[in-house]
């Protein structure tokens, strides 16, 4: 006889995860209504927008999607992670709602409140995991690529409190050093190390295809860090190509992947796994000619329509996933995948957030104000419908009934 | 050969089968669908039997860890095997959306347990078993 809900034993209760999940696409929705203001009211601020998304949005969703993946995944396991999650997410939440009304008003009491949760909040959940996986015995690709990523994030928070505090007048730095320092390492120390870290895994999971080459996932963490590292101090065209060549070959071999994947049902998955791949690779061949600054806003744009691409794929899969695994792992009659989240919905979000992401592209390069509008109209379009399906997907596990017993142990 | 590797080329198979019949049902070849689907089933099962009956009690008995990966592994098995008896009745209604429905858990479900095999449990088996008794005894049962 197996009892049921054993393997719950690895996996955290599901509201862990749902709590990150339901909460970010409404900050994509945020960041739409900030750039729509900017629209019809100047002065464009670009922190508020850049930090509504990366916090309010990756951040958060790639912190929630740790929580299931270090114990599942990597073989680190969270004791007691209802209370963590909650310090984490709500700190986050937060945070970021007081660093974007920062930013606008420019009032230092909410720099200074934001600093205080973004940075407990952050460090708290990056220094928590970390150290869970520097004490695995061995690792995978994945599990070092994470630790490589949560090491690399903490340096990256650590410059953007730097820069609030010399906003806020209480450090004197070299802005320019610390600014670029910071994006280095959280664009692509983190958010690239991260996505790729996790790619190694679930690419080949979800679509059955081919491993990616055992050298390049082993070497990418420490090839990581070590560009980041030559481009914060030796900042150049050179250090920026060598950036690029890392991640346009990490797209270009998922790419290959996907190509050779073993599983030809129509996935709308895979078809955002493309279009985040090809906006990783404009992004990519634009970044080491930044230095202007026009170039730079473009490269942000690609940037954000690559994680955001990835990020819906990850998600569409995860939260259904995930219920029908607790509900049946409970004992419950458990729905299908394709019942919790219908494919036809997550089609028809794939096709809204592709017209979105190229218009907003086209808008960037011809500068019609009119088509920002339709843009920015088909983004918050695209997070409404995210944000539905997903809390759709997620009330399927909370409205049934359960045992306590065993969702809520550990 | 390796615990490692000789349970990891049965995985392989075993996907192998798996979209070949997933294939299948897309294109509604359900005489196709059936046999593919019934040889993904036995060749699960029967590897499912290799870890339960030989490798896992063996694991057991060596390292002493009762309670902990064998039990998440077999509590994994019967939740797959729940999902084959569904993918199995939707295969008899030729309900094309219901099978790729479950389908689509039972990939995740056994790649994500796959994965823990081959980078934990197998290495770990490997480590603290006789890998050629093992394998001998497990290839006993039959190939996949
Ligand atoms: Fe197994
Ligand atoms: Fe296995």
């Amino acid at each position: 006889m197996i009892p049921r809900g054993l393997s719950l034993l690895q996996a955290p209760p599901f509201s862990v995860i749902a709590r990150f999940f339901i909460t970010f696409p409404l900050f994509g929705v945020l960041s739409s209504i900030l750039a729509f203001s900017y629209l019809i009211k100047e002065p464009f601020n670009l922190p508020a927008l850049v930090h509504t998304f990366t916090l309010g949005l990756m951040a958060s969703v790639m912190l929630g999607a740790l929580f299931q993946m270090l114990p599942v995944v990597a073989g680190a396991v969270i004791e007691n992670p209802l209370p963590k999650a909650e310090i984490s997410h709500l700190s986050l939440v937060l945070g970021t709602l007081l660093l974007i009304f920062g930013f606008l008003s420019g009032q230092s009491l909410a720099l200074w409140g934001s600093l205080l949760l973004l940075a407990g909040g952050l460090y708290f959940t990056a220094f928590l995991m970390f150290f869970k996986l520097i004490k695995l015995k061995s690792y995978t690709p994945t599990s070092k690529g994470m630790k490589f990523a949560l090491g690399l994030f903490t340096v990256g928070i650590s410059c953007g409190v730097l820069m609030v505090l010399s906003l806020l007048g209480t450090v004197n730095l070299n802005y320019g050093f610390f600014l670029n320092a910071h994006i280095s390492f959280l664009l692509f120390g983190w958010v690239c190390l991260l996505i790729a870290s996790v790619a190694f895994q679930v690419i080949e999971m979800f679509f059955v295809t081919p491993p990616y080459p055992k050298n390049f996932s082993n070497l990418f963490p420490l090839a990581t860090t070590f560009f980041v590292l030559l481009n914060t101090f030796f900042e150049s065209f050179f250090t920026k190509i060598l950036i690029s060549l890392l991640f346009l070959s990490f797209a270009v071999l998922t790419i290959e992947r996907l190509l050779k994947r073993r599983r030809k049902i129509p996935d709308p998955l895979i078809s955002l796994w493309y279009l985040g791949m090809g906006f990783l690779l404009m992004a990519m061949i634009l970044y080491p000619f930044t230095d202007k600054y026009e170039i730079f806003l473009l490269f942000l744009l690609l940037f954000g329509n690559f994680a955001l691409s990835v990020i819906m794929a990850m998600s569409y899969r995860i939260i259904p996933f995930l219920v029908w695994f607790h509900l049946s792992a409970e004992g419950s009659e458990a729905p299908t995948m394709y019942e919790i989240i219908k494919p036809s919905w997550i089609w028809f979000n794939y096709r809204v957030h592709l017209i979105a992401s190229f218009l907003s592209v086209i808008s960037f390069i011809l500068e019609y104000k009119i088509l920002w509008l339709f843009a920015l109209a088909f983004y918050t379009f695209s997070f409404l419908l995210l944000f539905t399906g997903l809390l759709k997907g997620c009330l399927k596990y909370f409205k049934k009934p359960h045992r306590q017993s065993v969702s809520l142990q550990r | 050969m390796s615990i490692v590797q000789y349970l990891t080329e049965e995985h392989r198979r075993c996907d192998e089968v798996y979209a070949q019949a997933e294939q299948a049902v897309l294109d509604e070849d359900w005489d196709r669908a059936n046999r593919l689907f019934k040889e993904f089933k036995e060749k699960t099962l029967l590897h499912f039997r290799k870890e339960e009956d030989i490798l896992f009690p063996e694991f057991e008995e060596k390292t002493g860890i009762v309670m902990g990966p064998t039990q998440v592994m077999r509590h994994e098995h019967a939740q797959a095997k729940d999902l084959l008896e569904k993918l199995e009745k939707a295969l008899e209604t030729k309900n094309k959306e219901e099978f790729l429905s479950a389908g689509e858990s039972l990939m995740i479900l056994i790649q994500q347990h796959n994965m823990k095999e081959e980078q934990i449990l197998y290495p770990m088996s490997d480590q603290h078993l006789s890998s050629e008794e093992m394998v001998e005894k497990m290839s006993a049962l039959g190939e996949v």
